[in-house]
């Protein structure tokens, strides 16, 4: 197993870059990041982490990701659950639907308060 | 007797797969330090755990540089990669105000966070957008290569 996951990291490591970051949302704003995209190459969606207000145990709402290549272009959505976080690793990473295009990690609500943020990770190829 | 005896044993040194015995190896360094923030000397940062002997609500930053920002607002990494951008920021509750240490943990194995300039953490107490460091008194452990 540990040679397992040792190919498997370093099957990302050439070229892999921390594109995403983090955005703060507040009580029933929206909150938005950006994998940013650039002219000749395209992004590659390897990780996405919400996570939100444990105490207040109030944070729930809906993810979209967009600007995905087939078949996840379109919506892409995930549940924040009352206990606030969820994360996922997508392997192999999603792509993005063009080349120099933008991945978007989107809440459009937050519902019952709380606070939220969100990370997104991939790379540019 | 002896002959069989020899036999078996060589047999099963022998047949031993090379690198199945033992414990588990870590695949990074292991670096740990307390105080205010940790500044990890690789680019790759594949483990971390935070402790804190509060148990406020606070904020993980990891910020692409070689040295700790000052407090005030941040500067999320993008393409435009400048030394101390801030490449992950994470809500952590305080334990839910019951319990003490307050405690984070994040397992970046299956894709490393990679930096351009280095690895630098620290604890705020302010939202992503706002760095306000925390006292002295957290403990970091780090998987770095």
């Amino acid at each position: 197993m540990a040679n397992e996951a040792q190919v498997k990291t370093s099957r990302y490591r050439a070229g892999v870059q921390t594109i995403g970051d983090g955005q703060i949302g507040l009580a029933g704003a929206s909150v938005t990041a950006t994998l940013l995209g650039a002219p000749g190459v395209r992004v590659f969606l390897t990780d996405i982490t919400i996570s939100g207000d444990l105490v207040a145990n109030a944070v729930s709402g809906v993810a979209t990701i967009t600007g995905l290549d087939e078949p996840w272009n379109l919506v892409f959505v995930e549940t924040v659950s009352a206990g606030g976080m969820f994360n996922h690793h997508y392997d192999p990473p999603l792509r993005a639907s063009v080349d120099g295009g933008n991945v978007v990690a989107n809440v459009p609500a937050i519902v019952n308060g709380g606070i939220v943020a969100i990370n997104l990770h991939g790379y540019r190829g | 007797m002896r002959k069989l005896i020899a036999a078996i044993l060589l047999g099963l040194f022998v047949a031993a797969p090379v690198g199945a015995t033992g414990p588990f190896q870590p695949i990074a360094p292991q670096q740990t330090a307390i105080g205010t923030n940790v500044i990890y000397t690789g680019k790759n940062l594949v483990n971390l755990s935070v402790v804190s002997s509060t148990n406020a609500n606070q904020w993980i930053m990891i910020f692409d540089g070689t040295t700790l920002p000052g407090d005030g607002a941040t500067a999320p990494c993008s393409t435009a990669h400048t030394t101390g951008c801030l490449a992950w920021c994470e809500y952590a509750a305080g334990s839910n105000a019951t319990t003490t240490p307050w405690t984070y943990s994040k397992d970046f194995g299956v894709h490393p966070l990679a930096f351009q300039f280095g690895i630098v953490v620290t604890v705020s107490t302010t939202l992503c957008t706002t760095k306000t460091i925390t006292g002295s008194t957290n403990f970091f452990y780090g998987q770095v290569y």
